[in-house]
């Protein structure tokens, strides 16, 4: 729990960005797929292109938000397995899909440390993510996300 | 002028704030949904370490359960799937909490609560529908959240 230690001075402050990412059409045909979701919108390569805002299928929003715990993991949260500790979603208090992510397109995270709570046997947490467009404008999600973090009994 | 087939629907929800929609029918989450979920996601689980077969021991990962709530959603009956008369928008979630564990090869469902439909502006509306998730077998609810869907009449 060292981390969290050295975490207490930086509530406040932007914990840095993710790397960048994107989707190609087949792993979003398996997540819709997966979630019982299919949607032209976001699985038929030829679904109204050009025909409204944007052209072509579109990533599902919950694709992206799923990637919040990967996000923390590349802010050195103990996320992944062989840490000793437990990671655990709490709450998403308030997130807002705000622009569409289309198919290829790169997008990447960017993550505030809200604040830091100590609890039994860890810590809570509370970030706010931005995930933006390599292109400048509206970001693709807002999220504030609170998790746990707690010594695993071995 | 025709009338878009999908206002009828919408303006008979705007008058029916806190209606109990549904509870949709139990679908399994299976342990290999919840594998393809978690590598499509970037979860890192410890794969390595459990035998070939059907089973593993880490529970569905929280954001796949979320992800259900379309699919819970189009079940009770709200709008969610876009075609040629409507676009619609997966708008954010409030108030999402994670209050319990969903073991792979439960089954699940959800109670889904109207919160309200409203026409922020000519031919846009916003509905805001109330999930409460439970596991087959267990006496409180697993995740309990707001879901925000924008319908954009064509």
């Amino acid at each position: 729990m060292e981390f969290f230690d050295r975490l207490t001075t930086r509530v406040g402050a932007e914990l840095g960005t993710s790397d960048w990412f994107s989707f190609d059409q087949v792993t979003i045909d398996l997540y819709a797929a997966v979630i019982g979701d299919l949607d032209p919108m976001h699985n038929d390569p030829d679904w109204e292109a050009g025909k409204r805002e944007w052209a072509g299928p579109i990533v599902v929003g919950t694709h992206t938000l799923s990637m919040l715990p990967s996000f923390l993991r590349q802010y050195g949260f103990p996320v992944a397995p062989g840490f000793g500790v437990r990671f655990e979603a709490v709450a998403l208090p308030r997130m807002r899909f705000i622009s569409p992510l289309g198919v290829g397109e790169k997008a990447r995270d960017r993550a505030t440390l809200v604040a830091l709570e100590p609890i039994d046997s860890g810590w809570q947490v509370t970030t706010e993510h931005r995930v933006e467009h390599s292109t400048p404008g509206r970001p693709v999600l807002v999220a504030e996300f609170v998790s746990r973090f707690t010594e695993q009994a071995s | 002028m025709t009338t878009n087939p999908h206002r009828e629907l919408l303006q008979r929800l705007a008058m029916s704030p806190d209606e109990v929609l549904a509870t949709s029918d139990w679908i399994p989450v299976t342990a290999a949904e919840a594998d393809i979920f978690d590598r499509l996601t970037g979860r890192e689980v410890d794969f390595r370490s459990r035998a070939p077969g059907p089973h593993r021991s880490e529970d569905v990962g929280p954001f796949q359960v979320l992800a259900l709530i379309s699919r819970f959603a189009a079940e009770a009956g709200v709008p969610v799937a876009t075609d040629a008369h409507v676009t619609m928008l997966h708008y954010g979630f409030d108030d999402v909490r994670w209050t319990g564990a969903v073991p792979p090869g439960s089954t699940i469902r959800s109670r889904v609560v109207l919160a309200g439909c409203d026409e922020r502006s000519p031919g846009q509306f916003l509905i805001r529908h109330c999930h409460s998730i439970e596991v087959k077998g267990g006496s409180v609810p697993v995740l309990e959240a707001t879901a925000l869907g924008l319908a954009i009449l064509l």
